[in-house]
């Protein structure tokens, strides 16, 4: 915000997703199983990795 | 027989839960209702929703150039605009920790422990110095 580049049509968005997933994850958090989260995490880098890839060759 | 810890959190992490539970649902609320404001066109924005993606592209300096959006605190004196008011849910936001502080030095003040007192004093200090824009970071 010092420099005057924030353009809410982003940012709200953004931090409303940002603090309803952190609470959504915090009350799920003790009901599932470590390995379901542990599985999800590596699905979705594995997804982000193979999207950054894909971005770098121009696929 | 196995033997059960009890753990116990210190009354100041009571403290700094609760204010960040209470500041951060306000500042969401404040945010949602005024991207509500801003999306709805209720408070008319200072760079018009459809003009917008026309300046996505351009530097920083360029962006400010066209459109006059605020820098620093300038967008306090600007909230009748649509496109500024969200700023405040993001202020309410961004001052957590450092209402979080403030009451932990009181709070350690309070009991004396003068150290942890001293290091929170610090940590406001340099959220105060950051937040004012006295120091510019320059590329």
């Amino acid at each position: 915000m010092n420099k005057g580049a924030v353009l809410p049509i982003i940012v709200v968005p953004s931090m409303v997703g940002i603090m309803l997933g952190a609470r959504i994850g915090s009350k799920l958090l003790p009901k599932v199983k470590p390995t379901v989260i542990r599985y999800i995490v590596i699905t979705v880098l594995l997804l982000a990795g193979v999207r950054s890839l894909l971005k770098a060759f121009g696929i | 027989m196995e033997k059960s810890i009890v753990f116990e959190n210190a009354p100041e992490q009571h403290i700094y839960a609760k204010i960040i539970y209470h500041i951060s649902n306000l500042g969401l609320l404040v945010l949602i209702m005024g991207f509500i404001l801003y999306i709805f066109g209720v408070l008319t924005p200072l760079v018009p929703l459809e003009e917008l993606p026309q300046y996505w592209s351009l530097s920083l300096t360029q962006f400010l150039e066209k459109t006059g959006a605020p820098t620093g605190w300038r967008w306090t004196a600007m909230l009748g605009y649509g496109d500024v008011i969200p700023f405040l849910g993001v202020t309410i936001l961004a001052s957590v920790t450092f209402v979080c502080f403030l009451a932990l030095l009181f709070s350690f003040l309070q009991r004396g422990a003068k150290v942890l007192a001293f290091i929170a004093a610090m940590e406001l200090f340099f959220i105060l110095i950051s937040a004012s824009n006295l120091i510019q970071i320059s590329h």
